[in-house]
Order: C-alpha cells, then sequence, then structure tokens
C-alpha cells in the first residue's frame, strides 16, 4: 500500500510539473509570436488556457487529497482504537490533515498565480491595441 | 434488433465515459466562449471545499 501511495504521488507531482511547464511555455511562445506577427490570436489562445490549466491542478490536488484521506482514516481509526474520538488529540491525524491544509494553501496560491495571469493578458491586450494605433496613426 | 439495441447502450456508454472529453472538444470549437478562468477558480476551490469537509466527517463520524 506505500509503494501505492508513493507511485501515486510522484504521478500527482509529476502531473501539477508537466501541467505548469507546458503552460509557461505555451504562454511565452504565444506571446512572443504575438508581439512578431501583431496578431491577437496568440493572447487569446493564452487567455483560453488559463482555466485548462486550473483544472489540470485542481485534478492534481483531488489525487492528492484521496491519498492524504486514506492516510487520515488510517490516522484515525489508530487513536479510535486507543480511545482518542477527539481529531485534535489525535497527532497522527493532526500531521496528515496539516499537509492537507498545505496542499490547499499551494494549489491556491498557483490558482492565485493563474488568476492574476488573467489581469496581466488584459494589460498586455491594451498595450498591444495602443501599439496597433500609434503604427495607424504614422 | 437485438444487435441494434446493444449497440445503442454500447454508444451511449461510450458517450458517457467520454463526457468530458466531448464537452472540451465542443468548448474548442471557434466561437463557443470558453469558461472565465475566476470562474473555473472558483468553483473548484468550493469543490475542494466541500469534498475536505466531507472527508474530514467520515474520518471522525459522530
Amino acid at each position: 500500500m506505500t509503494a501505492l501511495h508513493d507511485y501515486r504521488r510522484e504521478s500527482t507531482l509529476d502531473r501539477v510539473a508537466g501541467v505548469l511547464c507546458a503552460f509557461f511555455a505555451v504562454v511565452g511562445l504565444l506571446m512572443v509570436l504575438s508581439a512578431l506577427t501583431g496578431c491577437a490570436k496568440g493572447i487569446d489562445l493564452v487567455e483560453q488556457s488559463l482555466p485548462k490549466a486550473a483544472n489540470g491542478i485542481h485534478v492534481a490536488a483531488q489525487v492528492d487529497n484521496a491519498v492524504l484521506h486514506e492516510l487520515a482514516m488510517d490516522a484515525a481509526s489508530k487513536c479510535r482504537s486507543n480511545g482518542v474520538t477527539d481529531p485534535q488529540k489525535c497527532p497522527g491525524w493532526l500531521r496528515v490533515d496539516s499537509v492537507r491544509v498545505a496542499v490547499e494553501e499551494v494549489v491556491r496560491a498557483f490558482e492565485d498565480d493563474l488568476v492574476g495571469l488573467k489581469s496581466k493578458i488584459e494589460a498586455y491586450r491594451k498595450v498591444r491595441e495602443a501599439i496597433a494605433r500609434l503604427k495607424g496613426g504614422q | 434488433m437485438q444487435a441494434v439495441i446493444e449497440m445503442g447502450v454500447a454508444i451511449a456508454i461510450e458517450l458517457w465515459q467520454q463526457g468530458d472529453k466531448i464537452i472540451d472538444l465542443i468548448k474548442g470549437i471557434p466561437g463557443v466562449a470558453p469558461e472565465d478562468v475566476d470562474k473555473v477558480v472558483a468553483r473548484n476551490r468550493a469543490e475542494r471545499a466541500a469534498k475536505l469537509a466531507a472527508d474530514r466527517a467520515s474520518e471522525w463520524p459522530k
């Protein structure tokens, strides 16, 4: 069972890393293409890929949470068998739960970045429009 | 007739299983408005919070 957990953890980390690497590689490439060609299509694609990146991170978090839930169930079961019925007095469960809280914090930080990226894309779009206007005025 | 029904059921099951991919495909068609990242993040956060509450409740049943 431990080996299965380890495999699933590695798999989840790989997935998060893959989602982020692919996403930011695409963002960079499309922004360069957008600037070189003056075409707004690239930046539109970046904006459209934001929800997909958010969903990828969400799915990865769900896999992590499923593993942590199993570990928390085991820890809670051990405490109950020792007569402990208060979660706050079960160190094993508290350890697992603190990791679960940390997972949520990390995922939320990623999500905040994605939402922040959207406002930066809007700013970038305005810059592109200003350049187009300047070109038109020449 | 039996074969047609079986094929229909098989197609329905396949469509059901591939539902997410089909929705993604439809959303990818130009002109179909993609979802806003703010809404996706809010929905995902609510889903995770509900799941976490349910997990904790099942770990410590009253």
